[in-house]
């Protein structure tokens, strides 16, 4: 390997080993109460549940923070899923990278990696469970502990085929990749677009905690999102070197190669193609959401009729509004973000460097595939 | 009264972009404002590596360390997340 790559194989490594914040993010979710911070917001007000729809609008005081801690629930329950596959991941690529002379480094920053990402999902269930069971006395945004192989908790109109069929895909592309170096760093370069989504978001809601006026007094769960980012730095960093620098010094892949690492793209492209009302930054298939946002306004916490409720998903789900502007624009920001990451990887089809499936959707578009589904809730 | 600083981006068709000084670029920057891509935010993964061209104070030693790896040949490299601005600067993308 190159000295310059290895050099920032090194400095990655050893940087994480020294700033890991997985300690303090362990013994800050031992000290969670959802009672002590119930009160307080824990996000940026724009990273609110249903930010900028009618239903802000009209929310009072109490019910606009009980939104902003609802974000962060839902937002984390998605990474948690993104971790679970990460963990998977980094083991069968590490067995992959480790078959090439002095690789050793890198699948010990995976290691470390995974540890990290273990306690992440700790932190993120612990503190999302206890605040449902408070809210509602049931979990809504938070699912049981599941493998890797699954769909993230809410996901695009699927069924019991695709499924099955994403399930396979997967599988077998961990199979090769334990046994393909070329697909092994692959795998970062879809973990380095994922990540780049995140950090996007992340870095605002991390700032929350480094920009309050007494960062010790911070709310716990704004405290684990800066924790949360500051690991991720490093794990975005591995995708890079790995998936820009390792895999210069391989053998150019083969035609087979190129398939497989075209389709993991386009798949992501498939992962990334809507956007949400609901939840800014993430990329989730918003009638997937209908019954969890029900749930929510039917809770004690709005008391909606069933007729009230609906009314006010349709208004905020089917109807333009400023929160479906921003998160439209945090999707049009990660297009173009994807584009330039991936902009030197010369194995790629051009549709996968323009993100050209992602460029099609639009506002008219969500709210024609809304003011259908919406019909059938 | 807050003074200001211009952000310019000479080589490229990004418009000029005027900040109250002392802040951190990667809070004002992005993809579709400027040349600059930023993707760890804290100073590791060299994404958002350009040239700046103005009066800003060095580079901390744990910034430097990674400009040394990534960028040997440009004495004006920076990592644009590490920058506050303080002056008026010329980003060119590396
Ligand atoms: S964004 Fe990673 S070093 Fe600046």
């Amino acid at each position: 390997m190159e000295k310059n790559i290895h050099r920032k194989l090194q400095i990655n490594h050893t940087r994480n080993k020294q700033q890991d914040h997985t300690a303090l993010m362990d013994e800050a979710v031992t000290n969670f109460r959802y009672e002590d911070c119930q009160n307080e917001y824990w996000n940026p007000e724009e990273f609110s549940l249903l930010y900028g729809t009618p239903l802000w609008e009209q929310s009072t005081q109490h019910q606009r923070i009980i939104l902003n801690q609802l974000y962060w629930v839902a937002y984390y329950s998605q990474i948690v899923s993104a971790e679970i596959a990460t963990i998977f991941f980094n083991q069968t690529s590490a067995a992959g990278l480790y078959a090439q002379e002095d690789f050793r480094l890198i699948c010990d920053t995976l290691d470390l990696e995974s540890a990290q990402e273990r306690s992440h999902i700790h932190a993120f269930r612990t503190i999302a469970k206890q605040v449902e069971q408070a809210l509602f006395g049931e979990l809504i945004f938070t699912y049981p502990m599941r493998g890797p192989f699954t769909e993230t908790m809410v996901y695009a109109d699927t069924n019991a085929l695709k499924t099955w069929w994403k399930k396979i895909q997967l599988q077998y592309f961990g199979l090769i990749s334990a046994n393909n170096t070329f697909l092994a760093c692959q795998y970062f370069t879809v973990r380095g677009v994922r990540t780049l989504n995140g950090k996007l978001v992340q870095h605002k809601l991390s700032n929350y905690y480094q920009k309050h006026s007494h960062p010790e007094a911070a709310p716990i769960p704004a405290k684990v999102s800066y924790y949360h980012f500051m690991d991720e730095s490093f794990h975005f960093n591995s995708s890079t070197i790995i998936s820009h620098d390792v895999v210069t010094c391989l053998k150019p892949p083969t035609a087979f190669e190129r398939l497989v690492a075209n389709l993991g793209l386009w798949g992501c492209q498939r992962d990334h193609f809507h956007f949400s009302a609901a939840i800014n930054g993430i990329f989730w298939y918003e009638p997937a959401l209908y019954g969890k946002i029900y749930r929510v306004l039917r809770s004690r916490i709005f008391e909606m009729s069933d007729k009230d409720a609906k009314e006010m998903m349709r208004r905020c789900f089917t109807q333009e509004s400023e929160g479906l502007q921003r998160s439209f624009s945090t999707h049009q920001e990660a297009m173009k973000s994807y584009q330039v990451y991936v902009e030197k990887l010369d194995y790629l089809w051009q549709r996968n460097r323009d993100m050209s499936l992602m460029a099609t959707n639009s506002i008219s578009r969500y709210l024609a595939t809304q003011k259908n589904a919406f019909k059938s809730f | 009264m807050a003074e200001f600083c211009t952000i310019s981006f000479p080589g490229s068709d990004f418009v000029p972009i005027t900040l109250e000084c002392d802040q951190n670029l990667s809070e004002h920057l992005t993809i579709q404002n400027s040349p600059v891509l930023f993707g760890c935010r804290t100073g590791i993964c060299g994404t958002c590596l350009v040239e700046v061209i103005g009066n800003i104070s060095p580079p901390q030693p744990e910034e430097q360390e990674m400009l040394e790896t990534l960028a040997a040949n440009y004495p004006h490299a920076r990592l644009a997340c590490q920058v506050n601005i303080t002056s008026n600067v010329e980003i060119h993308k590396i």
